[in-house]
């Protein structure tokens, strides 16, 4: 999602800085803006909108992965890990005349999640949970059914994390999308659907007030359109996931440019239920055939690095360890040694990812790779609702695709272990169930991180997927805005501003 | 005789109609992919999974789907969107104008090029004016309307400064308005205007070894009276048929128009919620297409019967 802010002059005697305007120029989902309902929230659109007009209780500070208050001034967690005590803050306001921020709301909010007639898809987000009461006005407790360290960083900062009014909800129902009720630092004001929407300040906000005064965003598809319209000076501010919109924002004049890793990896699943690949040695040597460093340079064009774990740089228990290069020949003898000495003369592997660049580009290459090892496959670049009856089906052998995810707990449990089989481990992967669980009760950090490097290990070892490239993520913008930063997977608008340019 | 013309052509839209609707909501369904699926994506568990389908009625057997689904277009009802728990009829006509503006203006951008492009080209026939004229039409008809349209952003909007780069402009404003639809209305109507200008062009020739082309001139009449009076009257009743048919060529090519200009539209939506599989949305966006082709089409058939008494008589 690209989204601007622009300035406006406020009145000559005002006391608070210069408002701006924002302009949304680049949905990178195919979504307009639809709905802050964190049940519903489904693209960049939405989560940008929800992070600025609703509240979690906790969130994540902007430019690191540190967990910060919210709507709880402070939690407590049990010894044995299982029940977190939150204290809301008081007097707190919902926006548009809807009462007063309480306990109340957020037990409403989860527990509609939970409740499997509202559908979400975020109820499996909340499976480690047992209860959700509201112990007073200004006292939540969640239990859990087992340990889970990363709940809060993995589920509470996120989008369906984020509170939701009942009140809201049921007086406006279909509508809610363009009537979003939060207690952000922002409300939403207007939205035009396909154009655009527009973001005001909150007067009732609780906390700091933000410099911005209204944030206007345009809706452009494109990321191409973006670097333009950037260009032109028709935005102020711009986040792009694209490598070539990076490399052609970075060549921009007068345009100041932040970046950081994006919680996100790109790697390939190894379908284990279909031989060979049921063999650890073929799925070894398809890592050793793979140039990662190539995919950086031609496809990603230098924004991104060579990932080795599926954890992303920034995440607890990343690691750097790097077993595997680039080496033909290791990858030639590991077939040999698995009794495919010269590959699979004659046959071919279905090879599938997503139509979304550069997907495409990174099998292109792989396909190249791996046909010097003697592993012929055939591509097949699909829709995410294509790809999506394939997996189910399981009918493909390699599948690549990104990930991303807010907490190391839910990039690697719900893609490997076996409780996923047969949905999100359709692959079939059960070698590393019992550190799995390890590392998602272990509430100790640095026991945790090294439960982590151990699994890593594991599935290095054992290679289910095989991780590719960690891409980064571009923010440009004018030298005239302040404050600008990327979070971790938000654009944290409340501290901007706009200045002298 | 009108009347009657007009009745069986309104018969056999009905007819069309009916086809249609059967059509769209049989290859929707049929098109690959689960949008239950595309909702959830890898956040899952079977119960929610079942718990969705049942609230978006796809746990239904086809044929039951079917008839709700014919039953609710006689009242009125195009269906609730599935990403966006929309009402989709409503959806659909707060883009649409959008999409009849750019349509619009793209078909008249097309008539101010192609009909005199086509003129001169027949008029100056075998001359320098015609060559020029037919290979730049073969350009336009050749030229992927995208690769256009970027090429006159970057031109036009950031060499010159002369246009904005996105957006449809402020709907209060009509000079922003015009200025916003200028470049996208250029890239949509380009191919329309080399197939409108092709047209005319032989059209008029024909007309022009008319005799009574012949006799106008015998009588004295000055040239440039002859063609407007007697030669391009007669020549641009293909152009009619042109212009429908083109119509839904417009209509269903402004989604990668609107995608470059960032501009809101029918044609976005249709390819989101192909891409999304939101069948309702999909069904009810294809479904008002239909409807307004098969009305320009109508519209068309009535002004050419106007136009040509023949028509009428036959």
């Amino acid at each position: 999602m690209v989204i601007t802010i622009t300035a406006c002059v406020q009145n000559p005697g005002s006391t608070t800085s210069p408002a701006s305007v924002a302009q949304v120029l680049v949905s990178k989902d195919r979504d307009d803006f639809v709905t802050t309902d964190p049940a519903l929230v489904s693209s960049n659109g939405d989560a940008n909108v929800e992070q600025n007009v609703m509240d979690s209780l906790v969130r994540l500070k902007p430019g690191t992965n540190e967990v910060v208050p919210g709507l709880a001034e402070t939690w407590d967690l049990t010894p044995d890990g299982l029940t977190y005590m939150f204290h809301l803050r008081k007097g707190v306001k919902w926006q548009k005349g809807f009462g007063d921020f309480t306990a109340n709301d957020v037990v409403f909010s989860f527990n509609r999640i939970i409740d499997p007639k509202t559908a979400s898809r975020y109820r499996n987000d909340f499976a480690p949970v047992k209860a959700v009461e509201a112990i007073d006005a200004y006292t939540v407790r969640i239990t859990l059914k087992n340990r889970y360290p990363g709940f809060i960083g993995a589920v509470l900062t996120f989008r369906s994390g984020y509170i939701a009014k009942k009140e809201a909800l049921e007086k406006f129902g279909t509508d809610y999308g363009r009537n979003a009720v939060g207690t952000g630092p922002f409300m939403l004001d207007s939205v035009t659907p396909g154009v655009g929407w527009t973001l005001v300040q909150n007067p009732e906000y609780w906390g700091p007030k933000p410099a911005l005064q209204r944030i206007e965003y345009k809706l452009i598809k494109d990321e191409d359109v973006a670097v333009l319209a950037l260009q032109k000076g028709e935005l102020d501010v711009a986040y792009f996931e694209g490598p070539e919109a990076q490399v052609k924002v970075r060549g921009l004049k007068n345009v100041v440019i932040l970046d950081r890793p994006m919680p996100r990896v790109y790697f390939t699943y190894i379908n284990l239920q279909r031989p060979p690949f049921d063999n650890v040695k073929v799925r070894q040597a398809l890592a050793w055939a793979i140039n990662k460093q190539a995919l950086v340079d031609h496809v990603f064009l230098g924004q991104g690095s060579v990932a080795q774990s599926m954890i992303p740089p920034g995440f607890i228990g990343h690691s750097d360890e790097a077993p595997y290069g680039y080496d033909l020949e290791k990858a030639k003898q590991l077939l040999a040694e698995a009794g495919y000495p010269g590959g699979f003369p004659g046959r071919t592997f279905q090879f599938v990812a997503i139509d979304v660049a550069p997907s495409p580009d990174i099998l292109q290459v792989m396909q190249a790779d791996w046909a010097k090892i003697g592993v012929q496959t055939k591509l097949e670049v699909l829709d995410i609702a294509t790809l999506n009856a394939r997996r189910m089906a399981n009918t493909y052998d390699l599948l690549m695709i990104p990930f991303l995810r807010a907490e190391s707990a839910q990039l690697i449990g719900p893609l490997l272990h076996s409780r996923s089989i047969p949905y999100e481990n359709i692959e079939g992967y059960r070698g590393a169930d019992d550190l799995i669980m390890r590392t998602e009760s272990e509430v100790d950090s640095k026991k945790r991180s090294d439960l982590y490097l151990e699994l890593n290990r594991v599935i290095q070892r054992d290679l289910p997927v095989i991780p590719l490239v960690y891409p980064i993520q571009v923010l440009a913008f004018k030298p005239s805005v302040k404050g600008a930063a990327i979070g971790l997977l938000n654009l944290p608008l409340w501290q901007m501003s706009v200045g002298a340019p | 005789m009108i009347s009657r013309f007009l009745l069986g052509r309104f018969a056999q839209s009905i007819v069309t109609l009916i086809v249609a609707v059967t059509l769209i909501f049989l290859v929707v369904k049929l098109t690959p992919g689960d949008p239950v699926l595309v909702i959830l994506q890898d956040h899952f568990q079977k119960e929610t999974y079942d718990a969705l389908a049942a609230r978006l009625g796809l746990d239904q057997p086809l044929p039951v789907q079917f008839v709700r689904y014919v039953t609710n277009l006689l009242h009125g009802d195009f269906g609730t969107s599935f990403t966006s728990g929309q009402d989709v009829l409503r959806v659909v006509l707060e883009q649409f104008p959008y999409t009849f503006q750019l349509a619009i203006a793209a078909i008249c951008v097309a008539i101010a090029i192609g009909v005199p492009a086509g003129l001169i080209s027949a008029v100056c026939r075998n001359t320098w004016a015609d060559y020029i004229t037919m290979v730049t039409a073969l350009i336009s008809v050749c030229m992927p309307g995208f690769w256009l349209a970027i090429l006159l952003l970057l031109v036009f909007s950031i060499q010159l400064g002369w246009t904005p780069i996105v957006g449809a402009g402020d709907p209060k404003d009509p000079a922003s308005l015009l200025i916003h639809l200028v470049l996208p209305a250029f890239a949509l109507g380009a191919r329309t205007a080399a197939l409108i200008a092709r047209i005319t062009r032989a059209a008029v020739l024909e007309v022009l070894h008319q005799d009574y082309v012949r006799t106008a001139r015998a009588k004295g009449l000055a040239e440039a009276v002859i063609l407007r009076r007697h030669v391009l009257r007669t020549a641009l009743i293909p152009m009619l048929t042109v212009v429908g048919l083109e119509m839904g060529h417009v209509l269903g090519g402004s989604a990668i128009i609107e995608i470059v200009f960032s501009r809101p539209g029918i044609g976005r939506i249709l390819v989101d919620a192909l891409v999304a599989r939101d069948y309702p949305q999909l069904q009810g966006a294809l479904l008002f297409l239909t409807c307004l082709i098969l009305i320009v089409n109508l519209v068309v058939d009535v002004l050419y019967s106007v136009a040509d008494p023949r028509i009428r008589l036959a």
